[in-house]
Parts: C-alpha cells; structure tokens; sequence
C-alpha cells in the first residue's frame, strides 16, 4: 500500500527499503511481537496479583503472631530482647513495619520500649538513606526516625538536604514529630526548601514540634534575614501553638513588613494571642485601602479582642465592605463581640447583606 | 478516475499516519503511568501526609453535588457524601429544577429547613427559589433553583463556596470514605495547584453498603464488563500519562477537586449565563483556567491521583451509551475549538505544543479518520489496489496494539490497586481487552464520529442516563432503594 501511495504522487517505490511482501512480514512480525507483549504483560499481572496475596498472608499471619508478643513486652513484662531475637532476617522488614504501627500511636515508655524492639535491627535498613529511589528512601526516614531516640538521628537530619525536596519533608516532619528540640533549628533553616507547600500545612508540621520549639519559632518570626513565607508559616505555627508570649514580636514585625503574606500571618497570630495593649496596631490593618488578605486578619483579630469602639467599623464592614469575605468575618466578629443586636438590625434592614445577619444569627442559635 | 484514486490513497496514507500517531502517543503514555503508578504506590506506603498529627492542616472542602431529578438515587448518594472521612468538609446540593420528588426526597430525608446565605461569588445562574440546611447534618445545605443545566447548577454551588476547595461530583456518584483525603494531595505540596483530578471506577454490579462499595466486581452486563476494562485505560493510563508529562486537559465531571478562587477568578463553569454553554463543561473549564492562568503567568498545576476513587454507574444498553459518547466528543470537540489559540502555541508548554494537538486531531477528528478509513480500506481492497492479506495484517496488529493497551492498564491496576477480589474477574477483564475490539470499539467510533458531525450540526442535546441504582447489601437497605 505503501507503494500504492507514492505512486499516486508520482514517487517511484523502488523497493529500497522493503518490498510489499517484506512489508507484509513486517506487520506481522510487529503483530506477534505485540501480541508476546500482551501475554507477558497478563502474565505479569497475575504474578503480581498473587504476590500480592502471598505477601498479605505472610504480613498478616507474623503480624497475629507478633501482636500477642509486643502486648506481653508493653503490658506484662516480657523479655524485650527474647522477642526481638526471635525474628528472622526475612522476617525483619515485616517486624519493622508492625512495629512502625504501634510506635505512632503511642508515647512514653511504651514508645521506648518498642523503640528497643526496633533497635537490633535498625542497621540493617541504614544502607538504604543512599538508595537511588526517593520512596526507598522516605520509608527508611520514617522508620529512623520514629524507631530511634532523638539522639541517633543524624541520618534523618542529614536527609533534610536531600536532592528529594519530598524526601527533605518526610525527614522535617519525622523530626519535628518525635524530636523537636534537638533539631527544630534544623528545620527551621530548612524551611525555605518547603515555600511552595501549602502554608497551613508548613504551619501545622512545625506546631507539631510542640511547645519546646517556641523559642526558636519565635526567632525565625523576628529574623528579617529569612523569607516573608517561612517568618509567615512560624507566625502561623505560633498562633496554631497560643504562644502568647509571641504577641509582641508578633506586633513589632506587623509594623515594619511590607509583605502582605507576612502581615496577614502576624495578624492572625495577634487574632489568636493578641491583648488589648496590640489593639492600635492591629486597627489600621482595617482599611478598606488594604489588602484582602490583611483587612480579613485584621478583623478577625479586631474581633478577637477588641472593644466597644470596634463595633461600628466592624458594622460597616459587614455592611459595605466590597468583599463577601470581609463582610462573613466581620459579622461573625460582631457575634463573637456579642454585639447581636447589630446584626439583628441588619437582618432586619432592607440591606443587600440583610441576608448575612441572619445566616450569622442562626450559625449563632439566636434565629 | 485516477484523481478519485489518488484521494483515496492520500486518505488511507492518513490513516495510516494517524494509525502510527495516535498509537505512539498511547504507548508512550502507556509506558510513563506504569512507571508514575509504581513509584506513586511504594510512595503511599512510605508517607502518609495527612497522618492524625496533621489532619488539623487539611483545608476544609465544599462538596458541590448537582441534581437533577435524582429522585432514585439522590438520598443514598448524599448519605454516602456524609460517610466521608475528611477533617473539615461541607456538602452542597443544587437541585436544578428537577420536576420529579429529588427536593422533596432530600427535604423529609435530611430535615432541612431553609436557611439565609450569603453568596462569596456572583457567577451568573439561574434564580435561586431557596436555599436549606440540614437539621440532623448542619454541614449539609442544598440550594434549590430554577434549571439551568449542569454548569449552571454548579455554578450557583460555586457562589455559595465558603471554603478555599471546592469538590465537584455527579449526584449519582459514591466517593470512596478516604477519596478527599487522598485527591487533596496535590494542593498540599503546590500551592500553584488548580486542579486535580481523581480516579473513576465503574460500580454495576458491585456490592454497595450504607453507601460504601464493599465488594469490586466486574459487571456480568458486557457493555459495561467493557467500560470497566475502557475506565481502567482511561484513567490508569491516560489521566495518569498526561498529568506526568503536566499536560492534564481533562477533570471527569464526575470526581474532581478545585482551588476556589481560580474556579471564579476563571468564570466558572461555562454556562449560557456565562461563558457560553457546552456539553463538556468539566473539561472546558480546565482547559480555560489553563489557557487564563498561563496568558496572567499565574501558577496553573493540574493533577490527577489514582488512589482517590469515586465510583459511578455507567450505561448497560447501546442506546444510552451510544448518546454518552456522541456528548463526550461533543464536549470534547467544542472545548477544543473554542481555545484553539492554544494548539501548537509554546507559551502553553507541553500542554499546547502536546497534549493539545494529539486531542485535536488524535482524539477530536480521531472517529471522522477512523470511519473513513473502515471505508477507504474495503474500498482498495475491493478495486483491487492493495492486498486483503495486507490489510488483514493491517487490522491485526491494530487489534493487537488494543489489545496490548488495555492488559497494561490491568497490569497497572494489579501491580498498584488490585481492587477486584476475584482472579477470575482478571482473567475476564483479559478476555474482554480483545473482545472490544470486534464490534464495541467500531460503534464507539461510530458514536464519536455522530457527535462530531453534531457539533458540526450544532446539535446540543444531554440525553438521558437511565439508572438501575446500586447493588445494596442487605433486603431493608434494598427497600430503601429504587430498582
């Protein structure tokens, strides 16, 4: 057919590369060979599928038989190292990954103790920080730093600069989960790494360093030296914390940033620690000149804690604010202020925003 | 005579290159989703983001489900929304104007009692009569208004969205309890994510229990035995391919998770009150935030997430099918024209100098290429131009290229998924990757080709989705639903 086509334009198939009938075998030869390929892979698929099984059964059958025996180590006393002893070297990836279950759900002691199950067999998963692939990787941070105490981490610590920015955030949350103190300055000059994630994600990983990291969250908000984005996400896991104490840096920091993401951060860190002396500084972020971002912050924190003479720009926010975000906060403001009966006058009104009086009234029970 | 000739043999070069083209493009896509699933797969077992510790930075989700007259299935799809295990999340009903029992249904089912709300968006709908909000589920509201088509229900869903995602699903549709947990993926590691698209799965003939598919199996029905075997390449392979190579056109109407403010700060979804009405409004809205967001130089990531799966009810007679796929081209080809400033432009990236061009004219005037060469090929054959035994090798080695696509997106779906229980299910999903090749995949291209002359035609017809409901467990469950 080939030929057929170039002959009708002229062209003359001269058979120089194959003739019709090579053409022929060609086709064929490509059919069977598509064909193997499609038998191989349907192969493949059931190996797969019954590997899959066969891994299950063994997972769950070592499982049934380990859980009495990590009960007995946790609650009755039993011989740690008996238990531990007992796994063979086939059977170590399925212990680790059962011990990885209970280690997340539980604290103290028992942690302890099934960190020292762990332990004996926890260099034999090391050489895998260097394996080529990032998932490879991820899971053996995860076991690392879940199974061992704080002051074996140096393989996690280092897997913060690893060329995988997922692989560096596994490593941040592992440690900013079990090992804060020791590392949260680590993290936190890693930080950067993370800016395109989400900023309430970022937020809640380094509130879950807990209160031992306070001082050091309360230094990256302070350091103009660090990006508006990482001051922001230790603003937020400050507010996330009710650090109180950070109030005032809070307050210092709104009034000298110029960047918009920063500002909304502080303000909603003020918003959720913020007293009446930070109140001025809070008030002129509630221009409708200003950014969204920081008019919503800002009234969220006027509402927060402010005072009667809040009232009216609250109400005129709720009622002319040209956005409907704005105008939702600040009449939730209102409710949280307990000035009800404004908002009763707007839902009373004719207003083209009468309709949110009465949504925030029934959110509030009153209608 | 020989004019007539040449344009036949001009014809069938073209299938032949199209032949070439659009397989290539299949197996190269082929190739990257087993390697993108593999990894995504030992990746899930490594990490899991939104672990207890973290739930708290889930951003919350509005659920936008429109309805139209659903009366059959709508209550035992909203009490599957309500099963979903998801920190922070709203579900918003929009009944369009349904003139069967849906609103009435919903109303005595979930104690709803009308409610004031203010609107965080003025897309253009059609009048809203009321809006409800459930007595025993305060985060369920449904918005009742005049009919004004699917992306007008939706957009008067958008209006109402007070949180940063939005996630929109057919009111048909079960989402699997952990779907939002997992399609939200995405917006956590990049905050320049749009979109993100999440895995549908065919659920005839499945076991479904207060709302939930407890058992996956392959419908006995060979239409839709088919159209699962079709999903799985569709969406393991193609969805999965594309997002790879960031060149996503396409979100299924029927799962797919939104940032808000693009949605809006895009238009919304084109209705005649909006954009300009069309059939496809799930993938014309994607492929215009693209377009939006790359002319403004704004961040536009579009996902998709294999493990976030929403299971649908899909067409067991030719009828209905049929009209499915003739709208599906329909909306395909009409989003594609509309943003043809994008094809083969680089400002557009892998998406416009891509994925762009192979849905034009691979995918669009694919069917119209397709038929004519069916037909310019028995034509040569029976003028005795060309040899049958060739074209016979021909078709075959097309056969076996379909053949080979479909058993690797069942490779991919044991080697990551394996979520039917039964060998016997795989073993038929292989038997049914060859059968579709002789009959089922000609009407499709029959079917593609009759919506594109439609299109041409200016036809805008929907069609009507006959449901049989889903297979519940239990005889009282049973009761409660319609056959």
């Amino acid at each position: 057919m080939i030929q057929d086509v170039l002959g009708y334009f002229g062209i003359v198939w001269r058979g120089g590369l194959l003739s019709v009938s090579e053409v022929l075998v060609v086709l064929l030869v490509c059919t069977l060979v598509v064909l193997a390929t499609s038998l191989l892979l349907a192969a493949a698929a059931v190996a797969f599928r019954r590997r899959n099984a066969r891994r299950r059964t063994r997972m769950d059958e070592r499982s049934a038989a380990w859980r009495d025996a990590v009960q007995e180590v946790l609650y009755d006393g039993a011989d740690a190292s008996e238990l531990s002893n007992s796994v063979s070297p086939s059977d170590v990836p399925y212990f680790l990954n059962l011990l990885l279950k209970y280690v997340r759900r539980l604290d103290g002691d028992e942690r302890d103790t099934i960190c020292r199950l762990a332990e004996p067999h926890l260099h034999s998963v090391l050489h895998f920080m260097s394996h080529r692939s990032p998932t490879r990787r991820m899971r053996t941070i995860q076991m690392l730093g879940e199974l061992r105490p704080a002051d074996a981490q140096e393989p996690v610590v280092a897997a913060l600069d690893d060329p995988s920015p997922l692989v560096a955030m596994v490593a941040a949350t592992t440690l900013a989960r079990h090992h804060a103190p020791e590392h949260a300055a680590a993290i936190l000059d890693r930080l950067a790494r993370f800016e395109h994630w989400r900023r309430d994600f970022l937020a809640a990983m380094l509130a879950s360093m807990g209160a031992d990291a306070l001082a050091a969250l309360r230094e990256t908000l302070r350091d103009d030296e660090r990006t508006p984005t990482v001051r922001a996400a230790a603003a937020d896991a400050l507010a996330a914390l009710s650090d109180s104490a950070a109030a005032d840096d809070a307050r210092d920091v709104l009034v000298t940033t110029d960047d918009v993401e920063l500002q909304a951060a502080t303000l909603r860190l003020l918003a959720s620690v913020g007293r009446l002396p930070h109140l001025p500084a809070v008030r002129q972020w509630l221009d409708p000149e200003q950014a969204l971002p920081v008019r919503l912050a800002a009234i969220r924190a006027v509402g927060r804690f402010g005072g009667p003479e809040d009232v009216a720009p609250l109400v005129g926010a709720a009622r002319d604010d040209p956005s409907p975000w704005v105008a939702i906060a600040a009449a939730r403001a209102l409710k949280d202020a307990g000035a009800s009966a404004e908002l009763e006058i707007l839902a009373g009104s004719d207003h083209p925003r009468s309709a949110l009086g009465l949504q925030v009234l029934s959110e509030a029970g009153v209608s | 005579m020989s004019v007539a000739l040449a344009l036949l043999a001009a014809l069938n070069g073209l299938v032949l290159v199209y032949f070439l083209a659009i397989n290539a493009v299949y197996l190269i896509t082929t190739v990257k989703a087993l390697q993108v699933v593999w990894q995504y797969r030992q990746r899930l077992k490594a990490f899991n983001l939104l672990d207890p510790s973290r739930a708290h930075a889930a951003p919350p989700i509005t659920v936008l489900a429109p309805a139209y007259n659903e009366e059959t299935t709508c209550v035992e799809s909203v009490r599957s929304l309500l099963t979903l295990d998801y920190p922070k999340f709203e579900i918003i009903v929009i009944n369009d104007g349904s003139s069967d029992q849906t609103m009435e249904r919903l109303i005595g089912a979930f104690e709803l009692v009308p409610r004031a709300r203010l609107p965080t968006a003025e897309l253009s709908t059609a009048q809203v009569r009321q809006i409800h909000q459930s007595r025993s589920h305060p985060n369920l509201w449904v918005i009742d208004k005049e009919n004004g088509g699917k992306a007008d229900a939706l957009n008067a869903g958008v209006n109402q969205c007070n949180t940063p995602l939005l996630c929109a699903v057919d009111a048909d549709t079960l989402l699997e309890r952990d779907a939002l947990t997992r399609i939200v993926r995405p917006f956590l590691e990049d905050d320049g994510t749009v979109a993100v698209g999440g895995k549908i799965r065919v659920v005839n003939n499945c076991t479904v229990r207060s709302g939930i598919v407890t058992e996956a199996r392959l419908p006995k029905n060979f239409l839709a035995a088919v159209q699962t075997v079709e999903y799985l390449r569709a969406f393991l392979v193609g969805r999965v391919g594309w997002a790879a190579f960031n060149a996503s056109l396409v979100i299924s109407g029927a799962f797919g998770l939104f940032n808000r403010g693009a949605v809006v700060d895009a238009g919304g979804y084109a209705s005649k009150r909006t954009t300009g009405e069309t059939v496809g409004e799930d993938m014309e809205l994607v492929v215009r935030m693209k377009r939006l967001f790359t002319d403004q130089g704004r961040p536009c990531r579009i996902e998709f997430v294999p493990d976030s799966v929403a299971w649908t009810e899909v067409p067991e007679s030719y009828r209905v099918l049929g009209r499915q796929r003739d709208r599906w081209q329909r909306g395909l080809i009409e989003s594609l024209t509309r943003h043809h400033h994008m094809l083969f432009r680089r400002r557009y990236g892998a998406t416009g100098l891509v994925a762009f061009p192979v849905f034009f004219f691979l995918e669009g005037l694919g069917p119209i290429i397709e038929l004519a060469g069916y037909i310019g090929f028995s034509i040569v054959v029976i003028a005795g131009r060309a040899s049958g035994a060739y074209v016979i090798a021909f078709f075959v080695l097309a056969f076996a290229i379909g053949v080979v696509l479909s058993v690797a997106a069942v490779l991919i779906e044991e080697v990551a998924f394996s979520r039917y229980g039964k060998t016997r299910d795989v073993f038929r999903m292989f038997a049914l990757a060859a059968l579709e090749n002789f009959g089922f995949r000609q009407l499709n291209t029959f079917w593609r080709a009759r919506g594109l002359f439609r299109f041409v035609t200016g036809a805008s017809a929907w069609g009507k989705m006959e449901r049989k409901g889903f297979q519940v467990e239990g005889a009282a469950e049973a009761e409660s639903l319609p056959s």
